[in-house]
Formats: structure tokens, C-alpha cells, sequence
């Protein structure tokens, strides 16, 4: 139904954006500015949707009404626009109790059976378990004594005659405690059943172990998480049940670099996951879906795009951004909704002069697309307002959305040096008096860029055209050249005189950064802006001709392709075609000749293409087919 | 231990008693002959309105029943596996969501302190209604000797557990039809559970 919308204010003197029917003039609240928590229990769905953003901007700032309403529609759009899937998990593991004392796992099995799904298993101590992982669970082999094989046994009960402890059980077993070793039995054993040193190999699976806290064997530091002592169990049961979870973070193969076949490629993601829910399976990168925290670093630091934050996706980020017209040098501040309402609490009475708050769910999957994309709408400054509990800045490892803070700001003073830091961390103690800071607005950009033609897929591609913008805006003011080495998500390709033009570098190149050119396909080029530095091409290159130097390089060439390998095609001496490439072919040929397996007659088949050489082959055989 | 504990405990134990045997095997004549017979000596009351209340009506429905028909019942609600009236006489069904969930794992716990483990010969786990009857039985015999961590083990027993099973049970049961017997049978022992947590002030279950 059409509706068309206007903002208003509710009883309590608040932001509402109501939507009336064009056809019977009812009148809906569709958007209301508040936060979350005042909400109540109100099903997703139900009712207005409930917009800190709005809810900040009315209270806090100078923006018009008319922008005010922008920022409605524009919450509008956000929250109808996000999808995010979800599904329900059960989890009931397999566990192993694993110990040398036989009382832990009797006591354990005594406290436990039935509850959880228990295989008590008593370790020798003289042989270690080997412990792997298998699946997304564990496997555990080792070793045990098996003195009486009942496969052998024939029930002869020759063995309990003449045993003098009684150590032999009916079932048919050889208690080893009562045994004293004497291998009267195994004397008597005609079947070869009992060989009172025989050891067998057992093999388990299970989901979890529970080891007890004196557990005298390693445990593999990338499996510890699935090892429980009688201490950690609640946490155990916590894992235990049926689950709802929100696949907030997505994976997107098509535009990922990593090759799952060979194992090699982008994995910063990988790295970048400090919760061990981003993996590489057989057909791919993997979130674990009930691991993941949603702390955004593997988003933040993914240069392709290939994973994205489903809370807030870039698309619907840019497609925000370019509804809104906030006035040029704005100040866009970013956090959470509890951290802007603390900071909307703290501050009452207090509006702010162009600035635009923004409720983001986690700043940290933001990436310098988000930070240049708005430079490229004419934003002067964009504050982040860390979490208090995660500690951004604070970590010992450099969190990617810092990385990409740094990178942001560093393109941004390569090609405008006068410009101190575009993007900022600020405590919300200290946010007001950066609010109300100067800034060089003259800095920002007079002539907004369109972002209609922004591509929302590979974050790459997104990113080229706003530089390109931004780059071809300046060269022409003299900022020919920009060099920035730390920036290791791109790179320069360096070939060795080498290269045969084996064109198995293609195969790998998921961001075609390098291609074919040419009529007779004969030119490797490389696109130096789509290189992500994935080293894809390096690994399998079998003349190791190339060599990737990361670091951007912002110039002309950054954004056209060169040519980095050149070769003569060789045609078929019989019918003139093209198939294949001068190095490549005499490579070939050299290694066929110095093999010696071959007369030079039989390679003479080799001169010629496809087509022909079956030709040939045949007429070897039959004679002349003509 | 004074006379009237003494009193007081034997009258639990016979109640204790009573409210078992409607729930450790199917209803015999005896059982059903025994129940009546109890009932009469109980009718001069029991001090508690709401106990007394049940009580009668639990006369009522057994006069009202043979002995067939209380079998019937008993069959139904706890031994035909495909009954749709089947109910569930373990507490962690109630406190967990399912059998054998953790909260049996902490009845496991308490029983090992209390240095009182089941016999392989029951098949229920520990916290079926019957075993946490005699477990309550058990300490209430034993309450003359070690009486501070005996109290609170019996309030925590109750309150933890068995209160759990018998008002989750008649929750379930009263969405049933028929079953006059049983319905009457639990009442009982809620009403009886609700007197005996009277006896221990709130901070003696852990």
C-alpha cells in the first residue's frame, strides 16, 4: 500500500515518523525514536520500529526537521532491509571421561550417567592417548591391555584350571590385578587366545572429554576448548540443549580468495577470529555459527567483501549514507546503542552543532570502505565510540578495525596533507569536548560524490572507484604519486625473467587482478588495484617467478593493467594454428629431450596442435587418410 | 528428641508412606484396602484445612472406584508408553525440561554427601517421586542423630525436588479427564508437601 510519510512528535514530545495510506488516510507510527530497552517485550515485527539513531538526533543535535525525517526513512529502510537467518542448533555431545584412576571415572559415571552421554575410559599410564581433532570433535587413540582375546577363546576353561589366583573371569577376562604373571595359562592357551602382553589399539570418537585436574597427558592447545575437568562441567552444560542462532556474519564464496582445494590464499579471517568460529573446511572458509561472537574482525579485515556483517551490510550502509544530506564537514559519530545512550544520559540539555549520531551494532566490522565512503559524501570527521567490555585499542594484537582506521586516515593524508586524522576512537568521557572541537571543514569534499554506481558486492571494487574519485581529483592538482608500505591487504606483482607463461597464477586469482590479454592470449597483465596480496599466484607459480611486494601504491597504474609477461605464440607446423606459447613449449620440450625416453622423431608429433596431432597418430597407424 | 517430634515425625512417616504407595507399583486390592483404611483413622482431620480437603476427596474417589479402575489409572498415567496421558513422576521433567537433566546431577551430588546411593534393583533415577520419598523417609528415621545438616538436607530435598515432581504432576494431571483417583491421590500429596515445607524455615534447603 503507498504510503506517504511525515515526522511528527509523540505525547511525550519524541521523534515518530507516521506513514499514511494513500488510499483510506490511515494513519501508522512506523518509526519512533527510543531506545531498545524502553521497548519492552515487543515481538520483532510488532509495531514501530524503535530508532536510537532517530532518537539521538532529535534530542541531541541541530539537524532540520527535514533531515530528521530523512533519518526516519532512512531507519526505515535500514531495519527493512536487514534479513538476518537464523536456525535452531542441539547440541548432545558424546563425552569422554578420560583418566588414569579408575575411581574418577566411576565417580563420574556414578554422577553423571544418563544426563550426559558417557564413555568412561581409563588410560595406561605408561601410553600416552594421541588426541586430534576429527570433525568438530576429537578422536582419541590408545592403547590398552588385552591379555585374553574372547575372539580366540574357545571356552575351553583350561586357563582357569590351572590359574592359582582365580584372576579368570567368566566373561571370558583376565582380572589384572589378581594375575601374578605366572603364563600358566598362556601354556595352556592352545588357540593362542591369552598372550598376557598383548596390547590392543582403540580408537574414540566423541564431541567433549571430561580429564580430571591432574590429567598427566598434553592436551592439544587447538582442542583445549573441547576438555573439561569436573570444575569447568557447568560450562559444559551450558553448551548443552537446543539453541537459536543468528547467522550474523556471513560468508559470500564468490567473492573469496581463498582456494579450499590447495589450502592456500587469503585467511585473514582466519587470524583475524579470536573465538575460533571462522574455519577453512574442504569446500571453504566456515563460520562456526555457534562460536561466533559477532565481534566483526574477521568482516573488518576481509578486503574482498567476502565476509559481511548481516546486522548492518555495506549495501545498506552506502544506500543510507546517500539518502541522507548532511550538510558538508558533518561529524559522524558511531557506537553502540548502549554507548550513545550512556552518552545521551550524561549529557542532557546539550545539542550538538553538525554532527550525526549513528547506532551502529558493531563498529568493529566497519573497514576503510565505510570511512573513505563517507569522506566521499562530504563528511569531515567520523568518531568511534569503543566498547568498555571488548577493549578496542586495548588488546595486545592490533584489532583489524584499527588497522583499517589507520589505513583510512593514511590515504586520506597522502592525498589531502593537511589533514591531521579523518577517523578517531573517543571515549564517551571525552566525546563531548571532541564534539565540540573545530574542524577543518574547509577539508572536506565540496562536490559529494554519487554512489549510485558504488558496487555493494566485492568491497575491493568499491573501494577502487571511490579512490579513483578521490585520486583523480587531486592528480590533477599535482598529487601524482601515493605510497603507503604497511598497507598489506594490496601489493605489487614483480615477475623473473623466467616466467613461461604457464598461466597457472589465473587458476588461483579469485580477484582477477591478473589476466590474460592479447588476440593470441600471449600477455600476462596485472591490475595492481585488485590485488589483495592473497599470495595465491606465489604458492603455485612452478618456476617461483613471481613475487608480490605488498604496499599500496596509489598512481595512474593502480587503477589500469600492465603488462608483467610477455611471450611468442607457437603455431601448429601443420595447419598454422595457434596452441600454446614459445617458453612454455621449448620448456616442455627440453625437459621430454633430456629425459632420453623419447626419439626425436616421436617428439616431432609434439609441433603440432590438438587437432592435428590425433591426425597424425592416426595416419601412423592407417596410413594416409586422405 | 522430644515427644512431640517424635509424634510428628511418625505421623510424616505414615503420610510419607501413604503418598508412596500410590506411585511404587501398580494398585493391588490390599493397597486399595490399606488406602481406605488409613483414610478412616485419618478422618477425625489432620490440623490442615487444605490436607484435610484432599484427603476427603480422595475417600470420595476411591469408594467411587474399584479396584480395576485405580489400576487402570495407573496404567494410563505411568506404564502404557503410549498413553497420551502419560505423566512423569521425576523432578528434573520439571525442573530441566527433560529426564535426566542436570539438575539430577546435583540431587546426585547431595545423595553422595549424604552417603545414600540406590540399590541396582531400582530402575528409576534418583529423582523419581518414589525414590526421593524414601530418601525423605530415610532422614526423617535417621533425624533424632544429626539434626542441623539432616534438616537441611530434608528441606532441600523438598524443596529442590520432590515439590518440584508432585506440583508439576498435578499441573499436568488436572488437564486430564478422568482419573478421580489419581487427581485426588496427588492432591494429597501436594497438599501434605505444602504442610511439610512449613517445617523448615527458607534458609535451610542449599
Amino acid at each position: 500500500m503507498e504510503k506517504t510519510f511525515f515526522l511528527t512528535k509523540d505525547s511525550a514530545g519524541r521523534a515518530v515518523l507516521k506513514g499514511v495510506a494513500s488510499v483510506n488516510g490511515t494513519e501508522e507510527v512506523v518509526v519512533r525514536a527510543g531506545f531498545s530497552e524502553e521497548a519492552g517485550e515487543v515481538e520483532p515485527g510488532d509495531g514501530p520500529i524503535i530508532s536510537p539513531t532517530l532518537m539521538l538526533n532529535w534530542e541531541m543535535t541541530d539537524l532540520s526537521e527535514q533531515v530528521l525525517k530523512d533519518v526516519a526513512l532512512c531507519e526505515k529502510h535500514r531495519f527493512e532491509s536487514i534479513s538476518v537467518r537464523s536456525f535452531t542448533r542441539t547440541f548432545n555431545p558424546r563425552v569422554l571421561v578420560l583418566a588414569t584412576d579408575g575411581a574418577f571415572t566411576k565417580e563420574l559415571v556414578a554422577t553423571y550417567g544418563g544426563v550426559l552421554e558417557l564413555v568412561p575410559v581409563c588410560l595406561d599410564p605408561g601410553h600416552p592417548p594421541k588426541i586430534s581433532p576429527q570433525g568438530s570433535g576429537l578422536l582419541v587413540e590408545y592403547e590398552r591391555p588385552l591379555p585374553l582375546d574372547p575372539d580366540l577363546c574357545t571356552l575351553c576353561r583350561r586357563c582357569v584350571s590351572v590359574c592359582k589366583e582365580k584372576a579368570i573371569e567368566s566373561s571370558p577376562m583376565i582380572v589384572p590385578a589378581r594375575c601374578s604373571l605366572c603364563n600358566e595359562c598362556v601354556k595352556v592357551c592352545e588357540p593362542g587366545a591369552i598372550d598376557l602382553h598383548r596390547m590392543e589399539r582403540v580408537s574414540l570418537e566423541a564431541d567433549v572429554a571430561i580429564i580430571p585436574d591432574d590429567f598427566p597427558f598434553g592436551i592439544p592447545p587447538k582442542l583445549s576448548s573441547r576438555f573439561f575437568t569436573p570444575a569447568t562441567l557447568p560450562a559444559l552444560f551450558s553448551l548443552i540443549g537446543d539453541f537459536l542462532v543468528e547467522e550474523a556474519v556471513v560468508h559470500r564464496v564468490e567473492f573469496c580468495a581463498y582456494e579450499p582445494r590447495l589450502g592456500i590464499g587469503c585467511k585473514r579471517c582466519i587470524s583475524a577470529c579470536r573465538h575460533g568460529a571462522v574455519v577453512a573446511g574442504e569446500r571453504g572458509i566456515e563460520i562456526r555459527q555457534d562460536m561466533c561472537k559477532e565481534c566483526g574482525a574477521c568482516v573488518s579485515c576481509c578486503p574482498t567483501g567476502a565476509m559481511e556483517y548481516e546486522r548492518f551490510p555495506f549495501y545498506v550502509f552506502r544506500d543510507y549514507f546517500s539518502r541522507l544530506d548532511l550538510a558538508p564537514g558533518s561529524q559522524v559519530v558511531i557506537g553502540s546503542e548502549a554507548n550513545l545512550r550512556k552518552f545521551w544520559w550524561q549529557n542532557p540539555d546539550v545539542r550538538f552543532e553538525k554532527v550525526f549520531f549513528l547506532e551502529h551494532p558493531q563498529h568493529a566490522s566497519l573497514s576503510a570502505l565505510h570511512f573513505l565512503y563517507l569522506f566521499s559524501r562530504g563528511v569531515g570527521r567520523v568518531t568511534i565510540v569503543p566498547n568498555e567490555a571488548s577493549g578496542d585499542g586495548l588488546s595486545e594484537k592490533k584489532a583489524p578495525i584499527e588497522e583499517q582506521v589507520g589505513l583510512s586516515n593514511t590515504i586520506l593524508k597522502g592525498l589531502f596533507p593537511e589533514m591531521a586524522g579523518f577517523v578517531a576512537f573517543e571515549d564517551i568521557l571525552t566525546l563531548k569536548r571532541r564534539l565540540q572541537d573545530e574542524i577543518h571543514e574547509e577539508l572536506a569534499l565540496k562536490e559529494i560524490m554519487p554512489s549510485d554506481h558504488l558496487p555493494s558486492g566485492n568491497k575491493r571494487e568499491a573501494l577502487n572507484v571511490i579512490l579513483h574519485q578521490l585520486f583523480s581529483g587531486k592528480a590533477t592538482n599535482g598529487q601524482k604519486r601515493l605510497e603507503i608500505q604497511e598497507a598489506r591487504d594490496f601489493a605489487d606483482i614483480h615477475l623473473k625473467k623466467d616466467c613461461c607463461l604457464c598461466f597457472s597464477c589465473l587458476n588461483v586469482c579469485s580477484q582477477d587482478a591478473l589476466s590474460v590479454r592479447g588476440s593470441n592470449g600471449l600477455e600476462l597483465v596485472f591490475e595492481r588495484g585488485r590485488c589483495i596480496n592473497c599470495s595465491s599466484c606465489q604458492s603455485v607459480c612452478p618456476e617461483k617467478a613471481i613475487t608480490l611486494v605488498p604496499g599500496l601504491i596509489l598512481d595512474e597504474g593502480y587503477f589500469s593493467q600492465r603488462i608483467v609477461a610477455r611471450d611468442e605464440p607457437v603455431r601448429c607446423k601443420r595447419c598454422g594454428k595457434v596452441f600454446g606459447n614459445k617458453k612454455a613449449f621449448e620448456r616442455t620440450m627440453n625437459i621430454l629431450r633430456e629425459s632420453g625416453r623419447y626419439d626425436p622423431d616421436q617428439l616431432d608429433v609434439l609441433y603440432l596442435c590438438e587437432d592435428c596431432r590425433a591426425i597424425a597418430m592416426l595416419e601412423d597407424m592407417f596410413g594416409d587418410l586422405g | 528428641m522430644n515427644n512431640a517430634v517424635q509424634d510428628t515425625d511418625s505421623a510424616r512417616l505414615v503420610l510419607y508412606a501413604f503418598v508412596r504407595s500410590f506411585f511404587d507399583s501398580q494398585p493391588s486390592k490390599e493397597k486399595h484396602e490399606y488406602w481406605l483404611m488409613l483414610l478412616d483413622a485419618l478422618g477425625s482431620g489432620t490440623g490442615s484445612r487444605p490436607l484435610d480437603e484432599a484427603l476427603f476427596a480422595l475417600k470420595k474417589a476411591l469408594s467411587n472406584s474399584e479396584v480395576i479402575d485405580v489400576q487402570n489409572e495407573y496404567y494410563e498415567l505411568f506404564e502404557n508408553p503410549f498413553s497420551p496421558n502419560r505423566i512423569q513422576p521425576f523432578s528434573s521433567w520439571y525442573k530441566d525440561g527433560k529426564i535426566m537433566g542436570p539438575s539430577l546431577v546435583k540431587l546426585r551430588q547431595l545423595l553422595y554427601k549424604l552417603n545414600l546411593w540406590k540399590e541396582d534393583s531400582f530402575r528409576e533415577t534418583e529423582d523419581h517421586l518414589v525414590f526421593l520419598i524414601d530418601v525423605m523417609m530415610h532422614l526423617i528415621e535417621k533425624s533424632g542423630s544429626e539434626t542441623f545438616e539432616n534438616t537441611r538436607a530434608q528441606a532441600s530435598i523438598l524443596r529442590n525436588y520432590l515439590l518440584f515432581v508432585i506440583k508439576g504432576m498435578e499441573g499436568e494431571i488436572a488437564s486430564l479427564k478422568n482419573f478421580s483417583v489419581y487427581k485426588a491421590a496427588i492432591s494429597v500429596a501436594s497438599a501434605f508437601l505444602g504442610l511439610e515445607e512449613c517445617l523448615f524455615p527458607s534458609g535451610d534447603s542449599t
